[in-house]
């Protein structure tokens, strides 16, 4: 009794090993792999993709995608424009294809609404529908009526859609009243608020009020890459060509000094970014109070002086 | 490319259409051809109507079938719908299906002509419209 449950058992397990080997489900696979895309109010973007499809011949029927908004609209390139078949010899078992708009290739295509706004996004499901037959259709034996083993397969992936917002820029002084002539820090911290794109090409430039250089030595430190001019005795400060990335922070800092008195306001020019283009200002204020007095060396030399003809008449008045 | 058509409507909006499925509007409806059987003269495809929204979808209908040849030497289908269109398939609830079998005679088809099946949908008094387009399709 318990040889023949051992052997059922055994069966069922080669079974169950026939049917995993035998039929190796279909898969999809978005290029990017996240399916996550980027683009401008305007433009056309979209997705490759790899089909794999081991044991039989799978056509691709259609291909959609669901967006959670209304962010745009999509088009079906990988069935409209193609005819894909992925199978065994003589097809391939892996087929792949990267986007491109102008040769319609690709999944699909999305064209971004002009009217949207940085930091619009939209996610949602790609579907390709595809039918599977026992032979190829290219195959000069192909008979729809008796090769045809399933219709309207559905093959899905999550994708989004997203317009990059530009980078947000704040800045502080190190103290906020510094008596004159006397360095202090200026510090400028950049924010990426896209999630999952890193922004180049960010910079920004700074014009220093009247009355405020950059000190010499400058103190320039930055942790945003690109290039950060300050010249020593200059009015302007600039970042060119930095990067931040997704969701990331960085920062450029040099030191400064004030000519004259007064309340010095500073705001930058408008931060800007390749991918998310051109964002908002920022700004700060710095108190510059009058210098301290201090005595110099003929001044210490008359106060001992002054000092010491008190402190012998003082004694003169104590004696007897 | 031989466009074919019953009932008359015009398709080429639809497949201009950008979102092939599903309909827009607060209900969700997806098409999807079940199965396609019987013989060269009288194949039988099952096209379903799934309801994948919250809300039920009142007095849903196909508008039309059309088969747009693609491919192989030219053939004229001949296209039997369950009833005159629109093919009313009445109110479908959230997660359920209705399906309507269109018989189709490819007398005269060869074995590698291939069409495009356009099928205009609608529901809830016209609110929710949209259109279910397949590529590559065989007989």
């Amino acid at each position: 009794m318990r040889s023949a449950s051992v052997s059922l058992s055994l069966a069922l397990m080669v079974a169950l090993l026939a049917v995993g080997t035998a039929g190796a489900a279909p898969t999809l696979q978005l290029a990017p792999t996240n399916g996550a895309l980027t683009g401008s109010p305007g433009a056309t973007i979209g997705w490759g993709f790899t089909i794999t499809n081991s044991t039989n011949y799978l056509v691709v029927t259609s291909a959609s995608f669901t967006p959670s908004s209304a962010l745009g609209a999509s088009t079906d390139f990988i069935a409209q424009y193609e005819f894909v078949v992925v199978g065994p010899s003589p097809e391939s078992t892996s087929v792949s294809q990267s986007f491109n708009n102008a040769l319609q290739t690709g999944t699909a295509s999305f064209a971004i609404s002009a009217g949207a706004h940085p930091g619009d996004s939209a996610s949602g499901t790609i579907t390709v529908t595809y039918d599977l037959y026992s032979v190829s259709p290219n195959d000069p034996d192909f008979d729809p009526d008796t090769d045809t083993l399933s219709t309207d397969n559905a093959l899905t992936a999550a994708a989004s859609i997203s317009v990059p917002a530009p980078p947000t820029i704040a800045k502080a002084f190190g103290a906020s009243v510094t008596p004159l002539d006397s360095p202090t820090s200026l510090t400028f911290t950049l924010t990426n608020p896209n999630a999952l794109l890193a922004l180049t090409g960010v910079g920004v430039t700074d014009a220093l009020p009247a009355g405020l250089v950059v000190a010499t030595p400058n103190g320039l430190t930055g942790s945003c890459g690109g290039s950060v001019t300050a010249v020593a005795g200059s009015s302007t400060i600039s970042l060119s060509g930095g990067t931040i990335a997704a969701g990331g922070q960085c920062e450029f800092s040099a030191d400064v000094t004030a000519t004259s008195t007064g309340t010095k306001s500073n705001t930058t020019g408008n931060v800007e970014s390749v991918e998310g283009g051109t964002g908002l200002t920022a700004s700060a204020s710095l108190d510059v109070a009058p210098p301290v007095q201090t005595l110099g060396a003929l001044g210490i030399a008359a106060l001992a002086a002054v000092v010491a003809i008190a402190a012998a008449a003082a004694l003169r008045r104590v004696q007897p | 490319m031989t466009r074919l058509s019953v009932a008359g409507l015009s398709v080429a909006a639809a497949l201009l259409s950008p979102l092939a499925h599903p309909a827009s509007g607060a209900t969700t409806l997806v098409g999807h051809i079940a199965s396609k059987t019987g013989p060269q003269n009288a194949r039988a495809w099952a096209v379903q109507l799934m309801n994948t929204g919250p809300n039920t979808a009142s007095s849903a209908q196909f508008g039309g079938f059309t088969l747009t040849q693609t491919s192989g030497a030219a053939c004229t289908p001949l296209v039997t719908p369950p009833s005159s269109f629109p093919v009313v398939l009445g109110d479908i609830a959230p997660n359920t299906a209705v399906s309507a079998n269109f018989t189709i005679d490819f007398t005269g088809c060869p074995a590698n002509a291939s069409f495009i099946l356009t099928i205009p949908i609608s529901a809830d008094s016209g609110a929710t419209t949209g259109t279910m387009v397949r590529y590559h399709q065989y007989r």
